[in-house]
């Protein structure tokens, strides 16, 4: 099996292929090595990529930032509605000091959203992009502290 | 006259990338001194994960031998505010949460599946170790912990070659050892 970037005839978009035939349009042939290493990056974002003016495969660190934001409120907004819910059980049982912890965190998660990223110059630093906030099951975390379950 | 304790940390930069200077140190020290004794170590659930015995690969890219005590992520999430005040210029998440008691620690391992830099704060009561090594044909760099202090490291998790190989043991005492991978705004 061979890997590839091609650019698709009718939208000039470029793709990711596998194939054991040599693709007509493609622009970039590698190595199993190179996938999991030189190009890692440019598979993940390959929608976020473009050919420079010498036909070299680049990344648009710009795409890749809103890329990135994009995932990033999708989760935070994922974890808002976990902590929308806990936040309603711990009122309705009378849990004043956590429904005061539930409300900082969405304020946290919140501003994390509206922090200045644009000094990241690097894919990797942008894959790494996340808050604390973020990594917690909160559905585990508050069963136990509610319910003790 | 106003006077001013000026409190000291130890810190070691591994891989030459800079430790982050923190800001509000003897705040930071203080949430972590707590965690680092028998009672809460005894409270919480100690993961003891034991897959290899002696034959410890120095590519393990996880730890195939580890012991120490988890803290939950419901204690955890209050130490947040805390470290993003003490390290205002970084975005992070929370990679390691241990207590280590005397006799754990966590054997040789990569983590070169989660490429990125990383600063371990810790908090140390008694004789403890971080050891580091770029190659396994290499000896171990030894790093003691700064005893009843903190001692902050740094080093980058490479998916590459050279690898950070590295280690903790912990001979006595409790450490407590929060892990942050970071970007630097």
């Amino acid at each position: 099996m061979r890997y590839y970037i091609e650019k698709d005839d009718e939208s000039d978009v470029l793709l990711f292929t596998t194939s054991e035939d040599e693709p007509s349009n493609y622009i970039l042939k590698m190595t199993e090595d190179e996938v999991y290493d030189k190009y890692s990056n440019h598979i993940k974002y390959i929608e976020c990529c473009y050919l420079d003016e010498n036909n070299k495969l680049q990344i648009d660190l710009v795409k890749v930032l809103a890329n990135r934001l994009d995932y990033l409120e999708h989760m935070s907004n994922s974890k808002i509605k976990q902590l929308r819910k806990m936040l309603g059980e711990a009122s309705a049982i009378g849990r004043s000091d956590i429904v005061e912890e539930i409300v900082e965190i969405i304020k946290e998660i919140k501003l994390f959203l509206t922090a200045d990223f644009s000094s990241l110059k690097s894919v990797d630093d942008l894959n790494n992009l996340i808050c604390p906030e973020l990594n917690i099951d909160y559905e585990v975390m508050y069963s136990e502290k509610l319910y003790g379950i | 006259m106003r006077s001013c304790i000026v409190k000291s940390y130890t810190e070691y930069d591994i891989c030459d990338i800079g430790v982050p200077k923190p800001v509000k140190t003897q705040e930071l020290e203080e949430a972590l001194k707590p965690f680092a004794c028998k009672e809460v170590y005894d409270k919480y659930i100690r993961d003891i994960d034991i897959r290899s015995g002696n034959k410890v690969s120095p590519y393990d890219i996880k730890a195939s031998n580890s012991i120490s005590a988890k803290i939950p992520d419901s204690d955890l999430i209050r130490l947040f505010p805390i470290l993003k005040k003490a390290f205002p210029g970084l975005q992070f998440r929370i990679s390691g949460q241990f207590i280590y008691g005397p006799g754990d620690g966590i054997s040789e391992h990569t983590n070169a599946n989660d490429p990125t830099n990383v600063i371990y704060i810790t908090y140390a009561t008694g004789k403890s170790k971080f050891s580091y090594r770029f190659s396994p044909n290499n000896d171990f760099i030894d790093t003691y912990d700064n005893i009843n202090g903190l001692t902050l490291r740094s080093f980058v998790a490479s998916s590459n070659e050279p690898f950070t190989h590295h280690k903790v043991e912990c001979e006595s005492g409790y450490r407590v050892s929060i892990g942050l991978r970071y970007v630097q705004l």
